[in-house]
């Protein structure tokens, strides 16, 4: 292994870890909503375009909203990425050198599918259909963000296996540098975590039809709701076999031993259980949407029920993270030392922009419910 | 080096980051200016009741959401990708000095997302009013987020009482931030008159919009080439010295600095006398000359002003090999293969013989076979000098540069090689060391072309 890092020896964190942590989680769960939709949805989009009726419907729709879910979630993306540079550059860094053709790949590929993306959006016409060219452009952007899901992974497993780095550089390195061809594919974790994420996708999917048909989509009837019960519980169905699926292999296929035992013993191992049994809650508001039918109350469940897996998910897998770069350097030795004046600055501007933000949208609610705006 | 080192052939992992950034720096301006110019000229098409013109501008918007939203954003983060992989010890550093300058800049992309959809996918849904409240927040925040962003790059020029007092607020507000945030402001304006003289020679007939276009970008414009020569004087003003000093001892900024001076009259001049003095002449050939012009002399400007900081990537704490300053005398005394923790584990790797209760020992080194000696004088030169170049070919390659200079020379150079180009960064290693990376330049030099002029060996010889 590469010697490891003394945290002695690093800066001192600007912020107290626990800060650094929690917008980091924080931004994760924020990114991996439209994330998880981009994910899914483009590839389902495309598939139920080809059908007729509430099928073509979900997917003019979801084809219509995905430039603006793109860009939110490219720019949510930003936090974890902050924080995550802010509290292990020493793992990150390296990670990403090793493989950095794999890591900048990402940037190519996502800008060629965004743009795939709006050519597919722009080409939804009910009247008519959509060009061949449209099309294909739109089966390129959701191949290209499965791709682009494996990279990220690719870093981000490597970045928590510090272990592997020796051997990957020393396979890939002229003259001791880098050649930035290196790759994690041969580690078990990766298969696990990326059809963890596509899951997940799913899931997310399916709560996000259930409030979409609810609550923002004009033309959603009763037969159209009705058979948004059925969808979102089928591809629920999917989602979770996949996610608990591969997220039992990576529990107990993947995690080093000292990890294992970790996260299964003290109070994480409450956390680990509903983590893992977390799928089961949102099955279970997708079965009542079924039965009961889609309500305001149920759609609002379904959407909760799925934010507390992502955030399960998503708190489990800080924790797990910090255990694996403990072999390299315990990050809760790292000195700190806040910067308070401007954290006050970020939070003070995050609070106004949240006042901003919440103006705006309001001023949306009004035209949807046909009021005059505040402005006025 | 704290880091791996990134080898890319020819062009060299730091020419990557100059590429993505030139490329964003284009249409981020766009972005910026947009905004502005979005929330003026709306409010003018209301206030007017000029209903033709309201159908331009929407017709504008989706251009400037597909340039802007999708290629200015992505490359952003393409920035951000780079910078890690090509610089990663000056990001970490940045990073750690600025995460909440970036953090609250994020805040403000949120806001700019925002607005700018609901901006354009709720035209004509929205009451004026409310629209043009919506475009306002959209300018506001976008020109918030170039601030912001430019105290954190005019800190890597001139980080000024920092470097004494490190805080936040001493470094974002650093000497270059005022003349920074005023030129970038000022190029943000102009970009965006010339994105709009294109994109409407392109799209609107000649006739009364068109004309009413022109004429209410141009001013704009002239005030954005006004605001970008005052601030550029007040970045000559506050460059560090030696930054100042490289503008005249680089031949090739020399040249650049001047063919930015020619490209910015010839835009003023073409401001002049075609949309403000001849507004008919605005054909899209036009257009498509004058914003070429505008991109080169923007991609001029964003090059000297990264070149200036040689040998610096944060000026007076990061070099540009990814060493801090203060560590150079470490590394002078214990060895460049040995300070760097990727380079240690390298020779520990492949040479153990040299080592010693984990140490290299810097003479045995010299005891190595030749081609060993070259393979880890190699390691040095991908690790001391490839940030600035290549190898034997490709950008500012040393084989080139060096050819035919005799061994004794080149020793001395490597180990004075701040004394001998004072925006390189100092020799960070032993003498021994020096030995080994000038082995491996000797063979990578190529031969000494026919028909230049002889050496004094040569020379002495011949009599």
């Amino acid at each position: 292994m590469i010697e490891p890092v003394d945290p002695a020896t690093l800066g001192p964190l600007p912020a107290p870890f626990w800060f650094i942590q929690f917008f980091k989680v924080l931004g994760f769960i924020l990114h991996m909503v439209p994330m998880n939709l981009w994910f899914a949805g483009m590839f389902l989009a495309l598939v139920l375009y080809r059908r007729e009726g509430p099928a073509r419907h979900w997917a003019e729709r979801m084809a219509t909203l995905m430039p603006v879910i793109i860009a939110f979630g490219v720019n949510f993306g930003i936090v974890p990425l902050l924080f995550i540079q802010v509290a292990y550059p020493w793992a990150f860094y390296p990670a990403t050198i090793l493989t950095a053709w794999f890591w900048l790949a990402i940037i190519g590929l996502l800008l060629i599918a965004y743009y795939g993306v709006y050519a597919f959006a722009f080409g939804v016409k009910p009247d008519r259909p959509m060009l061949a060219w449209r099309y294909a452009a739109g089966w390129v952007a959701a191949v290209f963000f499965l791709i682009i899901a494996i990279l990220l992974s690719n870093g981000m497993s490597l970045m928590a296996a510090p272990e592997r780095w020796k051997s990957i550089w020393l396979a890939h390195q002229l003259a001791g540098a880098a050649t930035g061809t290196g790759h994690n594919f041969a580690d078990s974790s990766l298969w696990h975590r990326w059809p963890m994420v596509l899951g997940m996708a799913f899931l997310t999917t399916a709560a996000w039809s259930l409030i979409d048909g609810m609550f923002f989509d004009p033309k959603a009837d009763g037969s159209y709701r009705l058979w948004l019960t059925k969808y979102a519980f089928v591809i629920g169905i999917i989602g979770a076999i996949v996610y608990i699926g591969s997220g039992t292999g990576y529990v107990f296929g993947s995690w080093p031993k000292d990890v294992f035992h970790y996260m299964w013993s003290g109070w994480r191992l409450p956390l680990t259980f509903l983590t893992g049994a977390s799928p089961a809650l949102i099955l279970a508001v997708l079965f009542l949407v079924r039965i009961k039918g889609l309500s305001p109350l149920t759609a609002i469940l379904a959407g909760v029920a799925q934010l507390v897996v992502i955030t399960l998910n998503a708190i489990s897998r800080q924790i797990v993270q910090n255990i694996e770069l403990a072999q390299y350097s315990p990050v809760w030795k790292i000195p700190e030392k806040p910067d308070w004046g401007p954290m006050v600055l970020f939070l003070g501007t995050f609070a106004g922009g949240t006042v901003v933000l919440v103006w705006m949208l309001q001023q949306l609610v009004r035209i949807h419910r046909g009021q005059p705006s505040v402005a006025e | 080096m704290h880091y791996p080192w990134w080898y890319v052939p020819v062009l060299t992992a730091p020419m990557l980051i100059a590429i993505i950034a030139v490329l964003h720096v284009l249409v981020s301006h766009y972005a910026v200016g947009g905004g502005l110019f979005f929330a003026v000229e709306v409010s003018h098409a209301y206030r007017t009741g000029n209903r033709e013109y309201l159908a331009y501008l929407k017709r504008h918007a989706p251009f400037f959401i597909l340039l802007t939203v999708v290629f200015g954003a992505i490359t952003g983060v393409g920035i951000w990708w780079t910078i890690g992989l090509a610089s990663p010890l000056a990001t970490e550093v940045l990073i750690r000095t600025f995460v909440f300058g970036w953090a609250t800049e994020w805040v403000f992309f949120v806001l700019e997302l925002t607005s700018a959809f609901i901006f354009y996918y709720y035209w004509d849904r929205l009451p004026p009013r409310t629209h043009q409240a919506i475009a306002w927040i959209y300018g506001i925040s976008a020109w918030m987020s170039l601030v912001l962003i430019t105290g954190i790059t005019a800190f890597m020029l001139h980080p000024g009482t920092w470097l004494q007092t490190p805080s936040f607020w001493r470094g974002f507000f650093n000497p270059q931030f005022v003349p920074q945030v005023i030129s970038r402001t000022g190029g943000a304006i102009l970009l965006t008159a010339l994105y709009v003289y294109l994109h409407s020679s392109l799209t609107l007939p000649s006739g009364e919009v068109r004309n009413l276009i022109i004429r209410r970008s141009t001013r704009p414009a002239l005030l954005g080439a006004v605001l970008i020569t005052s601030g550029g004087l007040a970045w000559l003003a506050f460059l560090p010295p030696s930054a100042r000093m490289a503008l005249e001892a680089a031949a090739v900024l020399t040249v650049l600095m001047v063919l930015i001076f020619a490209l910015t009259i010839v835009v003023f001049v073409l401001l002049y006398l075609g949309p403000y003095r001849n507004p008919g002449w605005m054909t899209p050939g036009f257009a498509v000359a004058l914003l070429l012009f505008g991109l080169a002399a923007f991609s001029t400007g964003e090059f000297i002003r990264e070149a200036v900081r040689k040998p610096y990537v944060v000026y007076g704490v990061v070099l540009g090999n990814q060493i801090l300053e203060k560590e150079v005398p470490q590394f002078r005394k214990e060895g460049f293969l040995q300070s760097g923790r990727w380079t240690r584990q390298f020779v520990a790797e492949h040479y153990p013989q040299v080592m010693e209760n984990g140490h290299i020992l810097p003479d045995k080194l010299l005891q190595l076979s030749e081609q060993d000696r070259r393979l880890l004088g190699q390691v040095i030169f991908m690790h001391h000098c490839n940030d600035c170049h290549a190898a034997d070919t490709g950008y500012s390659a040393v084989g080139p540069l060096l050819f035919s200079r005799p061994r004794d020379m080149l020793v001395e150079m490597v180990r004075h090689l701040n004394e001998t180009h004072y925006f390189m960064p100092p020799w960070s290693g032993t003498p021994e060391e020096a030995e080994l990376v000038t082995d491996y330049l000797l063979s990578i030099a190529p031969e000494r072309p026919h028909g230049i002029y002889p050496t004094l060996e040569q020379l002495e010889a011949r009599r």
